[in-house]
């Protein structure tokens, strides 16, 4: 019977085609909104308690913890106050853990009609904590050169052997930091992380970038007068016409020299990798009673009250989604009930002819059955496709 | 085939009540009812066909006392027993000519429509002249291809009991006789019996027996024929 109630019902839905689309269509949107929501965010958190399980700690300036973590997690993210290079020394000198700096203070400029992406300073042991490998070309390996994020390389369509400009933070700043060209050295394989989306490059070119390190033409006797203030037997006082190199050059490579102690230079978050649990525990130890002015964060506690905020939030959606589902089934009851009253006739025939007013509700049970059916099946296509879709995105919007 | 004895029936919603002392048909016979619009006729066919029960009486169709049987059994009963033919047609707008004649297969678990339904249903819309409709939605069909197809599905299961109530209603004369000529052929075929009502006299002629309804109406003394 169930058979012929199912053949029936597939006649009626055909025929009455209009309404049915409209019903599922209905009833898709109000499953497909909650049921995207659930998948985004459980893709969202998958995302991102992932990258922050696998950082042990992340150490940089008092201030905010969870911009400190997000701008170690996903380098891209407004930089935190600056800590210095000294806090990666200390962190090496107790021989607790390996200690990755973290230079994220400029982008490049746009190219390809792709905005910049941040420029990453770093040591090479973050390409090995992140496992991390050239898929063309090489690693950098000199002063001025970078490699590319898989993604980046895309959206600005470079390659090894392209050089790329480093955008100033600050078009009026007369400091000191020029924009440099960077030579691209190589490209790395994708991973699906923030590291796809960024330049990489040394500490130190990151500190060129900054001004703090720079080359430049030597002042001799021989220099020509419109590039000095003033010569005299003793010295020569050079003009603002003396500038510093813009790119970094094998011919020009050896002029490049920093000023200042090298633990003054800054960072804007240090990674440590403990060699072990205890050494873990006791370096948390020497920041909670050393160093006042520094923090050191375990990751996946900082992005936990983060979800925390986020998935209270996902009530609310969800709470949204319920009343609206609630509104939507019962227009569509009406809906319902306002059809099965136009089809009385055909019950009443139905019924005439021999069959129960069980059978009669199974038919259009069976009409219900399917068109839940068919709603359930397009909204969790429907789904799973704007996961896919909104995946990238989503990445995006974190990386 | 039917026995009504002493039969009351009323609504007592508007006050209707009907009154049938005596009636007899017999198994093959070709009844015509007739009578004034609302005297009782189609409840008279609701009765028959255990659509209504009786207050008090007998009714007795293909030996069996309708009124006895429960509502599942009745139901059964009518699918089986009753082919009904309605003036409006009653054909299901969203199926097919072949799937509406095939109809009653589908609504009982005690029926399925098999490879001998099937083979009938398409045989008797060729009998009808409807071959060449029967993949078409019925709404595409004429007032009278329609009405043919409700009787193709009255007499699928070989019913032996037809039942019509006023088929002719909404057809024109031409469309009417052959409407009419179709269910007495099928009867005669099938030896059903034919009990139809309906207010053409021109049609009466072609029935062995015309029963003429205003005598049993309000009438527990009125002659029964």
């Amino acid at each position: 019977m169930m058979r012929q109630a199912l053949f029936l019902a597939l006649q009626s839905v055909r025929w009455y085609r209009w309404r049915t689309l409209t019903i599922v269509l209905s009833l898709s949107l109000a499953l497909w909104l909650p049921i995207t929501v659930r998948l985004l965010l459980l893709q969202f958190r998958t995302d991102i308690t992932a990258r922050a399980n696998f950082t042990p700690l992340v150490v940089g300036a008092a201030g905010s913890r969870t911009d400190l973590v997000l701008h170690a997690l996903y380098l891209d993210t407004p930089a935190p106050a600056a800590t210095t290079m000294a806090e990666a020394e200390y962190i090496q000198q107790t021989g607790f853990a390996t200690a990755i700096p973290l230079h994220i203070r400029y982008r490049t400029q746009s190219a390809g009609g792709a905005p910049g992406v941040p420029i990453v300073g770093t040591s090479l042991e973050y390409f090995d904590f992140r496992g991390l490998r050239v898929r063309e070309g090489q690693m950098f390996s000199v002063l001025g050169e970078c490699v590319l994020g898989a993604a980046a390389a895309h959206r600005l369509g470079l390659r090894p052997g392209d050089t790329i400009l480093s955008a100033p933070r600050n078009v009026l700043s007369l400091a000191g930091d020029y924009p440099l060209r960077l030579s691209i050295t190589g490209v790395l394989a994708a991973t699906h992380s923030a590291d796809d989306y960024v330049v990489f490059t040394d500490s130190k070119t990151a500190w060129v970038i900054d001004g703090i390190g720079h080359g430049h033409q030597n002042l001799t006797q021989a220099t020509e007068d419109d590039l000095l203030l003033s010569r005299d037997s003793d010295s020569i006082t050079a003009s603002a016409a003396v500038l510093p190199y813009t790119e970094i050059t094998p011919e020009n490579i050896d002029s490049f020299h920093f000023h200042g102690e090298p633990g003054t230079f800054p960072l804007t978050a240090v990674i440590a990798i403990p060699e072990s649990e205890k050494s873990r525990t006791l370096l948390l130890g020497r920041y909670g009673t050393e160093r006042s002015l520094t923090q050191c964060l375990k990751p996946p506690e900082v992005v936990d009250d983060l979800l925390r905020i986020v998935f209270r939030a996902e009530q609310l959606v969800l709470i949204s989604s319920l009343v609206m589902g609630v509104i939507t089934v019962m227009l569509l009851t009406l809906v319902l009930s306002l059809s099965l009253r136009l089809r009385e006739a055909e019950m009443q025939t139905m019924f005439r002819l021999g069959c129960s007013r069980a059978t009669i509700g199974m038919l259009f049970g069976a009409e219900i059955v399917l068109m839940l059916t068919a709603a359930t099946i397009l909204a969790l296509v429907a789904a799973w496709l704007t996961r896919l879709i909104a995946a990238e995105s989503l990445r995006t919007l974190l990386f | 085939m039917i026995l009504i004895h002493d039969l009351q029936f009323s609504w007592p919603r508007d006050g209707f009540r009907l009154s049938i002392p005596e009636l007899s048909i017999s198994a093959g016979e070709t009844v015509a009812i007739t009578g004034a619009s609302g005297c009782g006729k189609t409840t008279l066919l609701n009765l028959i066909a255990g659509i209504c029960l009786p207050q008090s009486g007998t009714l007795r169709v293909a030996d069996t006392v309708i009124s006895d049987l429960p509502d599942a059994a009745r139901r059964e009963f009518r699918l089986r027993n009753a082919g009904l033919v309605f003036q409006d047609f009653r054909l299901i707008e969203y199926l097919t000519t072949y799937d509406n004649v095939l109809l009653p297969c589908r609504l009982s678990p005690a029926v399925n429509p098999t490879a001998d339904f099937r083979a009938r249903a398409s045989a008797l819309l060729a009998q009808a002249g409807l071959s060449a409709h029967s993949r078409k939605s019925v709404t595409r069909l004429s007032q009278g291809e329609r009405q043919r197809v409700a009787i193709c599905r009255a007499i699928l299961l070989r019913p032996p009991l037809l039942l019509a109530d006023e088929p002719t209603g909404n057809l024109d004369p031409e469309t009417a006789e052959q409407i009419l000529n179709l269910l007495l052929n099928q009867a005669a075929e099938h030896g059903a019996t034919l009990v139809m009502v309906t207010h053409d006299r021109s049609l009466l002629s072609r029935f062995r027996r015309v029963i003429a309804f205003e005598s049993f109406r309000r009438g527990p003394d009125g002659a029964g024929p």
